[in-house]
């Protein structure tokens, strides 16, 4: 069996000493962000690849029409499934939540992306229903880790908004009690109805003083770090997440436990946050528009040619 | 058909690859030899083959479960299994774009195959010949089709994936054939041999993406 | 002094050459032109396929009364050599509603649509569940899934279950057709379950899980639906939700329409090479041959390890399902001798009088 992924002393003073000089392996700044580079499918709806330097991960939304839970007949379906496969790192044993650190990792992070997108109401539930109590769309979205190195939380928040927005589901109609769906040539797809964008930010904290200070000092010189890659993370004293949203609303805000922070360096991570979403933000518009700039054109020609048809 | 490979695109892997074809792309990728994780998978003459394969949405099934084991089938036939004794080769699948209905697994078999096969490549296991995979499909009419779409699929009555070995850039064995739907014995000898000429040229391609990506490997020592 | 160290030839007995040696104690077999378990190379072992008699519209009672309750729809027992299949088929009803997605294409803007491009597939299938006896219980492991869903692929694509033979035509619990106005919007559909138990198995299973489902599915009668008066109208939080009682008959029934010409067989081969280097003895050796040795229908220990197989099923012309995989590769002269094998199988087993029953 693999081992989990051992760092040496050394490699960890090297690390941490060249962090203290806010100096970082890859030459970003501390609170710099890796590259976000998106890109979605042609062929098809739903589908993204999301990278953020090493750290690459898929997402695929479908939908079906099922019924609705009997406690909510006015809302549709959504649901996020996040499993780490053996692909992305063989420490990651297959599908079986065996108890290590790892099956913690991956609850961590499927609470995480479920608190963040699904109960912040990112997708409009109510506009899933068709008819009340008896049929409703349910939403699918499946994540694949393939690569890591690190910050699986930002990403995934990243390629499950993108590909919900790159989504569309079939047009329908309602005649009495019966749905009449619309295939792709009949009538064009219609979006989801999405509230907002929430994003995920993942700032790591390192304790550069020993123990003492951190806790009765006031120096509060605490390194804080954004979207970390695999050996920070694994050398990282406590984390914290953000979720935040175009409109500069804080979310989610999750720490757990790990190194004390003192509160206005928070308040500081939350303004640092807020000025990196409206980058992100529209970085995920440009992608979605382009896509659906590129896919208008054979349609509209399609239509072109039923027309002159018919005169 | 346009085949898109790319080359160890994980770094957390001894070897892995993505394969796409049409509207179909997997990725796979290698780990081994490693110590078995557990000793019941200890094989005392051979190397272990842990295969697992994630399909694009929804959770594992049987379906991907009779994956596995077509590709437990072939793969013993070119790993050279023997040099590993007690050790456990790993082998993730994970099928990122289906490109066929829900209930044909042709097209994504394929592409698992010749990702497998390139990833194990990338990953230095000893392998006894090169392989790859195609499919084939026959219509109502009896026309053979060399990788179909999905709607040519869904529309047929037959259909096959065929592995060949290929040893010095030259058809060898028939390793494995799958064939689902209703067809003539003569059909099937057509569509073997349709399936022969498709891989020779295909290989062609994988071929030159495996040479560039050692090339680039060996930079350095030129 | 000196000592001279001889070498024993050691002798066994074959079950325990079996168990050490399984290859050369094939190969001891082949010289001779015979099997481990004395069959010739191409020589199947009989079959036997009878009804189980369980199934809710079979008759069990000598007077030809039919047991009317349960959830069997249709059941065989295969008996092959030692090993035994029993297959139960089972049913339940769906509302058709999650393949809507599949289905809207037929209700409206028919003209619109070419009919050539969209092709729905018509087929259905049988969910099964092969279960091996092993002496031990527990979760299903890689073997019986992979034939079980194997079986539901094999069924699925040969066209043999029509969806439409499975959909239910609702009616009064008398001869009378039910009105317009009462049936309701909701479609209903049949799922058929299978479960097959093999019993002391010997080699490959998938003949004869494939054998038992053809056959119970021959045997199956699927129940006439009718609404009970009875209609509930759930609601909560003001909403309507319609709810009907469907009441299967426990006498009316018709037998599941199958696509008869899609009934087919399946067989399994294994290919072996004839080892020189395995000693021999000149007089006795009977076979002479430089190619593989085609084996039908592998049984015992030795032949487990033959690892060139080639399986497919055939209605006595025409193919369905088709596997073949080994390393030592697999000629065309070779699938053409198994499949005429298996084309004279199939249609021995599948006109033979017992499964007509």
């Amino acid at each position: 069996m693999v081992r989990d992924y051992d760092i040496s002393n050394n490699e960890k003073q090297f690390v941490l000493t060249a962090l203290e000089q806010n100096i970082r392996l890859d030459g970003r700044k501390l609170l710099q962000m890796r590259d976000v580079h998106i890109s979605v499918s042609r062929d098809e709806y739903g589908y993204a690849e999301v990278s953020l330097g090493k750290t690459k991960v898929a997402c695929r939304v479908t939908a079906e029409i099922t019924k609705p839970y009997e406690d909510r007949p006015f809302e549709g379906i959504f649901q996020i499934s996040t499993e780490i496969s053996p692909i992305c790192s063989p420490f990651f044993e297959s599908g079986l939540t065996t108890g290590g650190k790892q099956s913690n990792d991956e609850i961590l992070i499927s609470r995480l992306i479920e608190k963040a997108v699904r109960r912040s109401g990112a997708l409009d539930l109510e506009s899933l229903c068709i008819i009340a109590g008896s049929k409703c769309w349910a939403i699918r979205a499946d994540l694949q880790f393939l690569n890591y190195d690190g910050n699986f939380i930002d990403i995934s928040s990243i390629a499950v908004m993108v590909a919900l927005l790159h989504f569309r589901k079939p047009d329908m109609e309602i005649d009495g009690n019966n749905v009449i769906l619309f295939d792709e040539d009949q009538r064009n797809p219609v979006p989801l109805s999405i509230l907002h964008i929430p994003l995920c930010f993942t700032f790591q904290f390192y304790n550069p003083n020993d123990d003492e200070e951190n806790i009765k000092g006031n120096l509060n010189n605490e390194l804080v770090l954004l979207d970390a890659n695999l050996i920070e993370e694994r050398l990282s004293l406590g984390s914290m997440t953000l979720t935040i949203n175009k409109n500069k609303e804080l979310c989610q805000m999750v720490k757990c436990g790990g190194l004390n922070i003192d509160a206005s360096m928070i308040m500081n991570c939350c303004q640092h946050a807020s000025n990196l979403v409206d980058d992100l933000t529209r970085k995920i518009h440009d992608v979605i528009r382009t896509d659906s700039e590129l896919r208008k054109n054979p349609v509209e020609k399609e239509l072109q040619v039923v027309n002159q048809r018919e005169t | 058909m346009s085949i898109i490979v790319e080359n160890d695109p994980l770094d957390q892997v001894d070897g892995s690859a993505s394969f796409e074809f049409g509207a179909t792309k997997v990725m796979s990728s290698v780990t081994g030899p490693i110590e078995a994780a557990r000793p019941r998978n200890e094989l005392p003459t051979k190397a272990y083959l842990d295969i697992n394969i994630r399909p694009s949405f929804g959770v594992p099934s049987t379906r991907e479960t009779l994956l596995e084991h077509k590709l437990g089938q072939l793969l013993p036939a070119v790993i050279n299994l023997d040099q590993y004794p007690r050790q456990t080769i790993q082998i993730a699948v994970q099928i990122l774009k289906n490109g066929e209905p829900n209930d044909y697994t042709a097209r994504q078999l394929v592409a698992i195959i010749n990702s497998v096969f390139i990833a194990l490549i990338n990953s230095g296991i000893s392998l006894k010949s090169s392989l790859m995979a195609t499919c084939c499909s026959i219509s109502t009419e009896g026309e053979i089709r060399t990788s179909p779409t999905s709607s040519e699929l869904a529309s047929s009555v037959s259909h096959f994936v065929v592995v060949y070995s290929i040893e010095d850039q030259q058809i060898d064995n028939l390793l494995f054939c799958d064939g689902l739907g209703t067809f003539k014995q003569q059909q099937l000898f057509d569509v073997l041999d349709r399936a022969a000429s498709e891989i020779l040229l295909n290989f062609q391609q994988i071929r030159q993406a495996i040479a560039s990506h050692v090339s680039q490997n060996y930079v350095w020592k030129a | 002094m000196s000592q001279t160290a001889s070498l024993k030839l050691n002798r066994f007995p074959p079950d325990v050459l079996a168990r050490i040696a399984p290859d050369m104690l094939l190969q001891k077999y082949l010289q001779i032109g015979l099997r481990p378990s004395l069959r010739k190379f191409d020589e199947f072992r009989p079959v036997v396929i009878s009804c189980a008699g369980v199934g809710r519209y079979e008759a069990s009672e000598p007077n030809g009364d039919i047991n009317g309750v349960g959830s069997v729809l249709g059941s065989s027992i295969v008996k092959s050599g030692k090993t035994t299949a029993i297959c139960l088929i089972s049913g339940a009803i769906v509302e058709d509603d999650h393949e809507l997605v599949n289905d809207y294409r037929t209700k409206l803007e028919k003209d619109i649509i070419d009919s050539d491009t969209h092709k729905d597939n018509k087929n259905a299938s049988v969910y099964t569940e092969v279960e091996i006896s092993r002496g031990a219980s527990g979760p299903p492991n890689e073997e019986e899934i992979a034939v079980s869903h194997r079986l539901y692929e094999t069924i699925y694509h040969s066209g043999l279950i029509e969806r439409d033979a499975l959909r239910i035509r609702l009616g009064y619990k008398g001869s009378e057709e039910l009105e317009q106005e009462f049936v309701p919007h909701t479609n209903y559909s049949f799922v058929l379950y299978a479960t097959i138990q093999v019993f002391s198995r010997a080699g490959p299973v998938y003949d004869l899980c494939y054998g038992a489902l053809i056959s119970a599915l021959r045997q199956t009668r699927l129940p006439a639906v009718y609404i009970a008066e009875k209609r509930t109208e759930a609601g909560v939080r003001r909403v309507r939700v319609e709810e009907y009682d469907l009441v299967c008959e426990a006498e009316k029934n018709e037998p599941l329409k199958l696509n008869e010409n899609k009934i087919a067989w399946s067989s399994t081969f294994g290919l072996v090479e004839l080892d020189r280097d395995v000693p021999h003895d000149e007089d006795k050796m009977e076979i002479d041959t430089d190619g593989k040795i085609l084996l039908a229908e592998l049984e015992g220990e030795a032949e487990e390890n033959i690892d060139t197989r080639i399986t497919v099923s055939s209605n006595g012309s025409t193919l369905s399902g088709l596997s073949v995989y080994g390393a030592a590769g697999v000629t065309k002269e070779e699938l053409r001798k198994a499949f005429d094998l298996a084309n004279r199988r199939a249609q021995y087993v599948l006109n033979s009088r017992e499964m007509e029953m």
